[in-house]
């Protein structure tokens, strides 16, 4: 399944990420390599950013990025 | 030999709180990743012979944008004596990836793990003895904040700090470095954090679900920037008024004495007239400044503006700005200098550009001061029209934005939007007052040069002409021939007299000018200013024109091309002049029908060379197949996605 469809307050570990304009080397370099844990804490109010738990900090990142993220439900 | 220590760490990770305690300088701080986006330099308090450079924060010394590259560069080049690695002792897993990244450069290095005092109140255990075992590195544990354990740390680095063994990490064929990393990582911090009990609800998160709240953290958060903008314009503004009042009840007291004592006319107008006055003018404007700024940085320094960028990053997404772009905005209300420089933390070219672009019309502190001079001279001090200007400005970043993004420079797919959200914290009062020395000692030497030197200038035209001094009659002088050479620029705007076009020349040097020249010129302002229209008018103008020089001067080198600052020029003076005449229109339609047409040509003519202007950076390339999409997630070739 997709990041964005990870209910809130759920974990999950990452399976793969693709590449979207660049933010793949990025987010890895952040921590998001396959096999973390991650968490969807919470969605912005308009709903195209979410606020993910990864190694013990939070993280902003866009809707679109998450949709490049394969997670599974743990 | 030099005698260089860098630090270098993560963005918010203690660096610069870490550096002013060993320079003993003060450099702002804040609690959002690149505070720091210059490096900074400062001598060691307790070894003048050692220079200490404070490195812009990151998260991988192997990104391809600016900041990572620089700093990369700069060590490479001229490798410092020793690097002293700053973790954030909350994510040491996340802050190890730089330090693998940092000890394959070869340069003696030693880490400091900061927030040791968070970590005692949360009950957290590191083994940091274990860890710099097996990174071979020695590590210390200290906290910036409450100077605990840097003079050792100091001390280690100066004498002993030697390079570091190479972590075996080395990509090998179709392996990942990211990967390879923090396998390692995981491996060197195996079993040495130990968490006293599962606390995953801080009060920071506590705190986070109110004002992050999916409902509530829009109607917070505009509770609050109203909040900041009433308390500046209400409290600054009436302390404001008594400092200026009381200069200008001393400058006519004193000039009672000179007249008495027979000192010549033209010194006493110079000496009263132009110097302490237009001193008193400048100092009023400051309680409004620092009350803006006070409140702001404390917003800046508790995380609250991180927090800001993730609410609205889905409106500024669609102008062509970034989420981060509205920390450069917040600042810009304080002052586009501070803001334009703060864009530099915006990923993406166009959304940089765009922030620069956009963040001047911002009303700034000062331009805020002017309009609640206004408003104390046209409607009896009250907010309504600051805050219709704060309005105005925000709508101007929006359909100005909007209308950018359409043009093809500015068409290109958004950059990506990563951004750390620190935990909360309680500013630290002394960070703030800080913020504040500064911002007076900035203002007051600014008021001291550039407006002394202005307000000098200004009355040497006022007061002389052909015929030399000419007194009262300002017919005569060098300044009535100016203003009415341009006065005519702005007659569709409303203000027809000399004296504003003059004011609003002056107003290019520094805003404050504008209420200067002025009062300067003691001009009959309701004579100048015929409705309240013309105000608004006058005033949004003043919003929304080219900024001051100091402004465009940053604006220039963060944009880095004159041809790109120069669009911008057109087209802030473009903004401000349709805005201000679509205002006085308004006005015209209400009061009497005359000038009206004139007016309505010249608004026609800028709605067409507007919709020309933008048709032409519109110009449309369908790629095959395309049959005339609105580009969007729709089109299937996205490299050559145009808006049609």
């Amino acid at each position: 399944m997709q990041l964005s469809e990870l209910s809130v307050n759920r974990k999950g570990k990452i399976i793969s990420l693709t590449n979207s304009n660049g933010t793949k080397s990025a987010l890895k370099r952040l921590g998001l390599t396959e096999g973390s844990d991650i968490k969807v804490i919470r969605y912005s109010p308009f709903g195209d950013a979410l606020q993910i738990k990864i190694k013990e900090f939070y993280l902003a990142i866009r809707k679109s990025d998450a949709d490049k993220i394969k997670v599974e439900e743990v | 030999m030099n005698d260089v220590i860098a630090l270098i760490g993560n963005p918010n990770c203690g660096k610069t709180t870490l550096f002013n305690k060993l320079t003993g300088t003060h450099q702002k701080t804040g609690n959002w990743a690149g505070v720091t986006t210059e490096k900074k330099e400062g001598k060691y308090v307790k070894d003048k012979k050692i220079k200490i450079i404070d490195l812009p924060g990151l998260y991988s010394l192997n990104a391809r944008s600016g900041d990572e590259r620089a700093v990369l560069d700069y060590l490479k080049k001229q490798p410092p004596k020793a690097i002293i690695n700053v973790l954030d002792g909350n994510c040491l897993e996340r802050s190890l990836y730089l330090t693998t990244e940092v000890i394959e450069l070869g340069i003696p290095m030693v880490i400091a793990v900061n927030f040791s005092d968070e970590l005692d109140k949360k009950g957290v255990k590191v083994n940091l003895n274990m860890i710099s075992k097996r990174l071979k590195t020695p590590i210390f544990s200290v906290s910036a904040l409450k100077n605990q354990n840097l003079d050792n740390l100091m001390a280690y680095t100066i004498t002993n700090s030697q390079t570091v063994e190479k972590p075996p990490i080395t990509a090998q064929n179709g392996e990942v470095e990211e990967n390879l990393r923090y396998d390692y990582i995981k491996g060197v911090l195996n079993g040495t954090i130990k968490k006293k009990k599962n606390n995953e609800n801080s009060i920071s998160d506590k705190i986070d679900k109110v004002i992050l709240n999916k409902y509530l953290a829009l109607p917070i958060f505009f509770t609050v920037m109203t909040v900041i903008y009433f308390l500046s314009i209400r409290i600054g503004g009436r302390i404001g008024e008594f400092v200026s009042e009381w200069f200008e009840g001393s400058a006519h007291k004193i000039s009672l004495v000179l007249e008495y004592k027979g000192v010549p006319e033209w010194i006493i107008s110079l000496l009263c007239g132009a110097v302490i006055k237009g001193i008193g003018h400048i100092l009023a404007f400051l309680p409004q400044i620092l009350v803006l700024f006070t409140l702001l940085s404390i917003m800046e320094e508790s995380g609250y503006s991180a927090r800001v960028a993730f609410i609205i990053d889905g409106v500024l997404k669609r102008i062509g700005l970034s989420g981060k772009s509205f920390i450069p905005m917040m600042l810009g209300c304080g002052c586009s200098v501070t803001g334009i420089m703060a864009s530099r933390t915006v990923e993406g070219e166009n959304e940089k550009r765009m922030t620069v672009f956009l963040t001047p019309f911002m009303p700034c502190g000062v331009k805020t001061a002017v309009f609640g001079w206004f408003s104390s001279v046209f409607f009896g001090g009250s907010a309504i029209l600051a805050t219709c200007m704060y309005f105005l400005g925000i709508m101007a970043v929006v359909v100005v934005g909007r209308i950018l993004k359409s043009t093809k420079r500015f068409s290109v797919a958004n950059a990506p939007f990563i951004m750390e959200i620190p935990k909360l914290r309680v500013p630290r009062i002394k960070e703030i007052f800080f913020v504040l020395y500064e911002k007076t000692k900035e203002f007051t030497v600014k008021a001291g040069l550039i407006i002394f030197i202005l307000s000098v200038i200004l009355w040497f035209l006022r007061s002389f002409g052909l015929k030399g001094y000419v007194g009262n009659a300002v017919e005569n002088s060098f300044l009535y021939f100016i203003g009415n050479g341009i006065k005519y620029i702005f007659y569709p705007l409303g203000f027809k007299d000399w004296q504003a076009s003059v004011a609003l020349i002056s107003g290019v040097m520094a805003k404050e000018a504008v209420v200067e020249t002025f009062q300067l010129l003691n001009v009959d302002m309701s004579a100048v200013f015929l409705t309240p229209y013309s105000v608004y008018s006058f005033c949004a103008f003043v919003l929304l024109s080219p900024p001051c020089l100091a402004t465009l001067t940053t604006a220039y080198r963060e944009l880095k091309s004159a041809k790109w600052t120069i669009a911008m020029i057109l087209m802030q003076f473009f903004t401000g002049y349709s805005v201000a005449l679509i205002i006085n229109l308004l006005g015209l339609l209400k009061e009497r029908a005359n000038g009206l047409i004139l007016s309505l040509i010249i608004v026609i003519i800028l709605l067409t060379l507007l919709i020309l202007s933008i048709k032409k950076l519109r110009k449309c390339k369908c790629v095959s197949g395309c049959k005339g999409c609105k580009g969007g997630k729709s089109c299937l070739a996205k490299e050559k996605r145009y808006t049609i």
